[in-house]
């Protein structure tokens, strides 16, 4: 099987070439020249009023009539096999590589269609040529055969995940159900987990990576690339898109970034994007990496690049902005103002994440004017008797707070539960009972911990915690005014980056009140009407203005 | 690429290390000064009064009344030489940011508080929502009263000036209209005076009260209004918030309390013939809030004859207040040379060295407009 894959993967690029000649020539149906990145309103129409495209008697025609439709993606197979009948059928069975159980392939098409046909008598065998459905009624043993003539429903059944059987000389195709079974072969999402929602995940293996996406989106315009990266790995990659919404410069662009890696070895996702990174220094990451097939989906209908490499059940999406890190699939999938306060929780959990520590230190050691009375009186009471500056008591509390996530996080559970409560009694308690730090600092560190963690992408807020720490220092030494260039300092940064010639900025820089509406609110689904401008410019229009549901009139 | 990152490393650490956290000053060092009190000794030294928070007590579960502050006391030259002087005997360094309660002696009022606001004011430190009140006890009596709530003397001071708006009795000034009336020569200061008045019991502890509006010819005290021409003061100068209004019912001999809800002032001034008059027109909104009836009768109000009866009321009160003020006092501590002057500048240039004459020969209207929203009475008066 493999082997076969291999040659019909390099293959089709002659092939193609010759056949476009053949396709003009025979003068195939309109919709085989459609394009559907043309406006949406228009080739919905088209669809409903082109003639129904229907099945020549030619194999060569049929297959290209297919291949033209789904040209792109490099896992449609097609596995010619001659059928030994009297004289033998040229036929071949079009499929999904990912989708379709090879095993079910064999035993119920390949196999009867060439040993069993070939152990029948002579007779018999003339008599399956000239008669192909008694060819078909015989020898087919599978459960669920259907015949269509329409190129459009044989494109749906392939795209599915059935099997299409096309013979010579028979203007007519056999859809074989042969899709793989079982459900369940992914796992839940460990980092991306929501309460109301899909619970499912990608997993390590390729192939069921793309099945668990071609099966949500079971589109023709879908595209799936191959690629191997690793000298030595060899590592499978796969790049989705959807051709009709992507953007081409950012495919060409990502392409070109992919094959200029030339490494011995790659052995997760995270080193792709590290080689494909716009801004390689950057405290924050450009790329975002989703563990969620629902969310690589709806990163597809944005207009988005998927890549997904073998052996990492994380997918990066290209190009991304800083809205992605902020939101969850879980907030579309609860109530939108619910949603939305949610949203705003986040990006405040960044700011108090990035300052709060900072503006305590620069308050308490050099703006005490700045503090309510009481707050000052409070706060100088709980310093009291405390052996430190407020900074070196800070620094101190964020360093053993980072220290007691991490090993929270690499410890084994039941281990990780001992820390923790040692961390709350020894950190939490009795450094506050013997003075060594104040009870302020602990609720500081604790609010800024809390806050750190509603912000749902791990290697976003990596960034922003480590910019704390430069924050405090600089509020140590100059105060508020430090403060103010640490917040000059960081915004012109992300103000600069780009992922993918996308201002990583978007929604906030430039400003866009049409993607504020998706992105740092959550307005209902049916308020969502367009794609963003900034990551494609063909297919803008999302669904029609008019999906407000109403009450019916009287 | 690496001059660059080298270069950006030198500019930060030189901006980190070499400001070697210039001001810096921890919070706990700080001695945090909430009150403090200016007097006079009798040789003519200044006197300055600080009291002192005490933060560590303040945070403690249970503190004593007492633990709270600390009074300290310095003697000087000048105002800032007897305040830093009371850098001698403070264990901290002295913070005056947060003055809440500035307390002037009698006897410095009388000569004159533009001086002393002045340098309050020059010292970049100090915050200018600060009240100002008069004391003819020395400031460290009225400074050192505990209560049973172990809130700073200083605190509850801030409080009772903040609450001034549910009786409109006085009317207290904060460091801020201090300035402006030290360094406007026409505007006529007003503040209140604080007092301590003896226990209701003998086992309860001392507190203070804020007797009367003091009012000052310019800058230097002149005298005493008391809570009635008090708020008279406020419904003239547009202060008047809340308060409740007390007279005898005409037909029925019934004590009703009126509670003020809202209150506007219109001053219109004239000039005309060389005589200065002014039209106050205020307009008063509120409820009869209770009503005690006279011999235990009890029968319906006439609204109609309750608002006639409190344009009188009020007018009354206006009237009197406006004839203490030309006459006794001959002081326009109304300030109504500010709508005057901004009304006919020209002629208020040639009147404003004498302006407290032409005040006390100005004739005032006053008319007053009273809505009695509702009566606010239960129908079973109180029967349950």
């Amino acid at each position: 099987m493999r082997k076969s894959n291999g040659k019909h993967n390099k293959k089709p690029k002659k092939l193609i070439q010759e056949k476009t000649n053949i396709v003009k020539s025979t003068e195939l149906p309109e919709l085989l020249f459609y394009e559907m990145d043309t406006d949406d309103k228009k080739s919905l129409q088209q669809e409903v009023e082109s003639k129904k495209p229907t099945l020549m008697a030619d194999l060569q025609i049929n297959i290209n009539m297919i291949k033209s439709i789904l040209n792109e993606s490099d896992d449609l197979i097609y596995r010619s096999f001659s059928i030994p009948t009297k004289p033998s059928i040229k036929a071949t069975v079009v499929y999904i590589e990912n989708m379709v159980d090879a095993r079910i392939l064999e035993t119920s098409v390949l196999l009867p269609l060439t040993q069993t046909v070939g152990e029948r008598t002579l007779d018999e065998r003339d008599f399956f040529y000239s008669n192909k459905e008694s060819l078909l009624e015989e020898i087919l043993i599978n459960a669920d055969i259907e015949v269509f003539t329409d190129i459009n429903l044989i494109i749906n059944k392939i795209l599915v995940g059935s099997g299409i059987l096309l013979l010579d000389n028979y203007p007519k195709a056999i859809s074989i159900s042969m899709s793989k079974g079982a459900e369940r072969e992914y796992s839940e999402p460990q980092a991306e987990k929501v309460v109301k929602g899909p619970q499912q995940g990608f997993v390590e293996n390729i192939q069921t990576n793309i099945a668990i996406i071609r099966k949500k989106v079971s589109s023709p315009n879908l595209v799936i690339k191959n690629m191997e990266l690793g000298r030595e790995t060899t590592t499978k990659i796969c790049v989705v898109y959807l051709k009709n919404i992507a953007e081409n410069t950012i495919v060409e662009e990502l392409f070109n970034r992919l094959n200029r890696i030339d490494v011995d070895g790659i052995t997760g996702s995270q080193y792709i994007e590290e080689y494909i990174n716009d801004a390689p220094f950057n405290l924050f990451p450009t790329i975002l990496s989703t563990e969620r097939p629902d969310r690589a989906n709806a990163m597809l209908l944005e207009g988005r690049v998927v890549i997904i490499c073998d052996g990492t059940p994380f997918a990066l999406v290209v190009p991304s902005i800083i809205a992605d890190f902020f939101s969850t699939p879980e907030e579309y999938y609860s109530n939108p103002y619910f949603a939305t306060l949610n949203r705003f929780l986040s990006y405040s959990g960044a700011l108090i994440v990035m300052f709060l520590p900072s503006i305590y230190i620069a308050l308490t050691t050099f703006h005490q004017e700045m503090l309510p009375t009481r707050l000052a009186l409070t706060l100088a009471g709980t310093r009291a008797g405390v052996p430190y500056p407020a900074f070196v008591e800070a620094l101190m509390m964020e360093i053993a707070f980072e220290a007691l996530r991490e090993a929270g996080t690499r410890l084994p559970t039941h281990v990780g539960q001992a820390v923790s409560i040692v961390g709350a009694l020894i950190i939490g308690q009795a450094a506050v009972e013997a003075g060594l730090v104040s009870p302020a600092v602990v609720i500081i560190v604790a609010i800024t911990a809390i806050f750190s963690f509603t912000i749902p992408y791990n290697n976003f807020s990596t960034g922003l915690r480590l910019t704390r720490f430069f924050n405090m220092a600089l509020g140590a030494t100059l105060g508020i005014y430090g403060i103010m260039t640490g917040i000059l300092l960081i915004s012109l940064n992300l103000i600069s980056l780009r992922s993918f010639n996308v201002p990583f900025m978007i929604p906030f820089a430039p400003l866009s009140p049409q993607e504020i509406k998706d992105w740092v609110l959550r307005v209902p689904q049916w308020a969502i009407t367009k794609r963003s401008t900034h990551i494609t410019k063909k297919n803008i229009t999302k669904k029609p203005d008019t999906l407000r549901p109403s009450p019916p009139k009287q | 690429m690496k001059k660059k990152i080298l270069l950006l490393l030198i500019l930060i650490i030189s901006v980190l290390f070499t400001t070697s956290c210039w001001s810096r000053r921890e919070i706990e060092e700080l001695a945090f000064v909430i009150g403090i009190g200016i007097s006079k000794t009798e040789e003519g030294l200044y006197t300055v009064v600080a009291q002192l928070a005490n933060p560590s007590n303040i945070v403690a579960e249970a503190p004593e009344q007492r633990s709270v502050y600390t009074i300290v006391k310095s003697e000087g030259l000048s105002i800032f030489d007897a305040l830093r002087n009371l850098s001698l005997i403070a264990s901290r360094r002295l913070y005056i940011a947060h003055i809440k309660t500035i307390l002037l002696d009698e006897v410095v009022a009388r000569e004159g508080v533009a001086e002393i606001v002045g340098f309050l004011v020059q010292d970049m430190e100090t915050r200018l929502e600060s009240n100002v009140f008069i004391t003819k006890l020395p400031p460290e009596e009225i400074f050192d009263t505990p209560n049973t709530v172990g809130a700073i003397p200083s605190f509850v001071l801030e409080i009772a000036a903040k609450n001034y708006g549910a009786n409109s009795k006085i009317y207290v000034s904060d460091l801020q209209e201090t300035v402006e009336a030290a360094n406007n020569p026409v505007i006529n200061y007003v503040t209140t005076l604080v007092e301590k008045v003896p226990t209701p019991s003998p086992k309860e502890m001392q507190y203070f009260r804020l007797t009367r509006i003091a009012v000052f010819d310019h800058d230097k005290l002149a005298g005493y209004l008391d809570y009635e021409e008090g708020q008279a003061f406020n419904f003239i100068t547009n202060n008047f918030r809340n308060g409740i209004l007390v007279f005898k019912y005409a037909t029925e001999q019934d004590t009703i309390a009126f509670e003020v809800l809202e209150s506007s002032t219109d001053i219109t001034p004239k000039y005309e013939n060389n005589r200065v008059s002014f039209d106050i027109a205020v307009s008063v909104e509120g409820n009869i809030a209770e009503r005690i009836s006279h011999e235990g009768h009890s029968h319906e109000i006439d609204i109609e004859l309750v608002k006639k009866q409190l344009d009188k009321v009020i007018e009354d009160k206006l009237s009197k207040a406006v004839y203490k003020a030309q006459q006794d006092f001959g002081i326009d501590y109304f300030n109504l040379s500010g709508d005057f002057f901004r009304k006919y500048p020209k002629e208020f240039k040639e009147m404003k060295e004498n302006w407290n004459e032409v005040f006390s020969t100005a004739t005032i209207n006053i008319k007053v407009d009273t809505t009695v929203v509702h009566t606010a009475l239960n129908l079973n008066r109180g029967r349950i």
